[in-house]
């Protein structure tokens, strides 16, 4: 990668591309912790359904 | 038996234009979404692991950097963020980063990002250090070698019914079966052969039909036989039209716990389009009533509504009544086979897209009403769980289903078919080729689709009778039923954005 004049940056295989800039990211929803099937029944309001096609 | 590779039943009412959007490429949005086109193509491995030449990013250099696979673009208004479906948390992030996750989805990432914004997308989970499919065996290798095990025995008591539901797929083929009935001595064949393997001990037995209750004394009787004979354990589990209610049907019920699980195709309407007696008569009341018999006896039956013509354009509505029934659950079963219906799809309800968005208007009423949709129920098992499932459906190594006449086979759809089934004499028989050998490579890992889907570890996976019919192979999942999980998943990462509740019980 070499910069070029403009600013932009041209990768190895020439194409040019935007201005690097900071990420903006941020975690909204952090991990979720793994929950045993009691407590995804309770939240889900039903058993596992292993099997929906057939009910 | 058909071997593997012979086509299907010919369809008699095409849906393809629904469900193949895009051949012959695979069409889903996924495709849109930034899979290259070299992660896009159709063709059939044979087994896991995927040959290499064929994956995405497996021959990527150990040391390089890579997008997150299971990193999912999704823009809410005029945000974006990314849903990490693998470590299962959701990231806002900027434009240009939401546009390469949907260019380069688990590909190299560019040599023009700087040191400094790969360590942050390092650290954020947005690039990881292994290729694609790298990524996609660490997710899944739990899975991967978890120990086989059946978990699911499909007891098809018959291939009779008091209803004459056109599209039933498990009556289309009533020509190919010489024994209408299941016989006890044939059902003791089938269950001994599901026992003689590695079993769960709380595997599910499921009677099915034809109308299962029709045939109460030979439920009795085989539950009797596994509980003495082979576990006490087990759920048994009924799936009925609701119509048969008697004295001797209710003292069933009371003798054992089963799941019941009603088929209604929504009110009055929508339900007597296809689901009358033999006289053609209505059987909506009835199947009210059996609802509310079996609510009476403290039964909390889950209703399957089979979606169609017959009721798209009207879902949210159909859905709203069957929802004041206060079921224990729902589940919107989206378009197999509709065979004998006459009218066309037009307009709207042409557009695949349209199927899509009636579904999660209902969705939303099903998290009004605190009572689950079924399917959406799997991914939020997926995703609470954090354990992803690797196969699309339970004929994929955990279920046997069997037939009258002793056929036994994966898929109680396929032996109801008179396709990849058996005699239960001929199982195991080195001689014979096995009707489940074909499921065994069906898996996520084997589907090019699957394993280069960013939301393969939450997605509750599709139906191989569908993918059969429609393709002649098991192996990919159908472009409708892509689209259908994406859209879940979208709502999935709405609902964690707005921390809303994503289960739908009620909460305090």
């Amino acid at each position: 990668m070499t910069t070029v004049a403009s600013g932009q940056f041209s990768t190895t295989s020439g194409t040019t591309v935007e201005p690097e800039r900071d990420i903006e990211a941020e975690v909204v929803v952090p991990a979720a912790e793994k929950l045993d099937r009691d407590q995804i029944r309770n939240l889900v309001g039903a058993k596992n359904v292993m099997g929906t096609c057939s009910g | 038996m058909l071997a593997v590779g012979q086509k299907g039943r010919t369809m008699t009412r095409d849906l393809s234009h629904l469900l193949l959007t895009n051949p012959p490429g695979c069409g889903c949005s996924a495709a849109d979404r930034g899979a290259s086109g070299r992660t896009h193509q159709h063709a059939y491995p044979g087994a896991w692991p995927v040959p290499e030449e064929d994956v995405p990013g497996a021959s990527g250099d150990p040391g390089g950097l890579y997008w997150n696979l299971f990193a999912y673009p999704v823009a809410v208004d005029t945000r974006h963020y990314a849903f990490l479906t693998d470590v299962r948390s959701v990231l806002a992030v900027d434009e240009a980063t939401f546009r390469d996750l949907k260019d380069a989805r688990g590909g190299e990432v560019a040599a023009a990002i700087s040191p400094d914004r790969l360590e942050r997308l390092l650290a954020l989970g947005l690039v990881r250090r292994e290729p694609a499919r790298w990524q996609f065996e660490k997710v899944f290798a739990g899975q991967a070698q978890a120990r086989q095990e059946n978990k699911l025995l499909h007891l098809i008591t018959s291939y009779t019914c008091n209803l004459t539901c056109s599209y039933c797929f498990m009556l289309a083929d009533l020509g190919s079966h010489e024994k209408p009935l299941l016989s006890f001595e044939d059902a003791k064949k089938g269950i001994d052969l599901y026992f003689s393997s590695p079993y769960a001990p709380d595997s599910v037995v499921h009677f099915y039909g034809g109308e299962p209750l029709l045939h109460p004394q030979l439920i009795d009787d085989c539950l009797m036989y596994i509980h003495e004979r082979h576990c006490d354990t087990v759920l048994p589990k009924i799936i009925t039209n609701g119509t048969l209610h008697s004295p001797r049907v209710l003292s069933l019920l009371r003798k054992y716990h089963f799941g019941l699980s009603v088929s209604m195709d929504g009110d009055k309407q929508a339900h007597d389009v296809y689901r009358v007696d033999h006289r053609g008569r209505s059987t909506f009341a009835k199947t009210v009533a059996g609802i509310r018999a079996f609510q009476d006896i403290g039964y909390d039956p889950k209703v399957l509504i089979t979606v169609g013509e017959h009721n798209i354009r009207r879902l949210p509505e159909v859905v709203s009544f069957v929802l004041s029934l206060r079921p224990h659950a729902i589940a919107l079963n989206f378009p197999r086979e509709l065979p004998n219906s006459g009218a066309g799809l037009d307009g709207e309800a042409s557009d695949a897209a349209f199927w899509i968005d009636q579904y999660e208007r209902c969705l939303d009423l099903c998290f009004e009403q605190h009572i689950p949709e079924l399917y959406f129920a799997d991914m939020l098992f997926a995703y609470l769980s954090g354990e992803p499932v690797l196969s699309p459906c339970a004929a994929c190594g955990s279920q046997v289903s069997v037939g009258p006449g002793a056929q036994v086979g994966p898929c109680q759809a396929f032996v109801a078919a008179g396709m990849f089934s058996q005699p239960a004499e001929q199982y195991g028989q080195p001689t014979v080729e096995s009707p489940f050998a074909p499921w065994q490579n069906v898996s996520k890992a084997t589907s090019r689709k699957c394993s280069s889907c960013p939301i393969s570890p939450i997605c509750g996976g599709d139906c191989s009778f569908d993918r059969y019919n429609r393709t002649g192979s098991l192996l990919e999942p159908l472009p409708f039923h892509c689209d259908l999980r994406l859209r879940m998943a979208d709502h999935l990462t709405r609902r964690l954005i707005a921390g809303q509740p994503t289960g739908f019980a009620a909460v305090g």
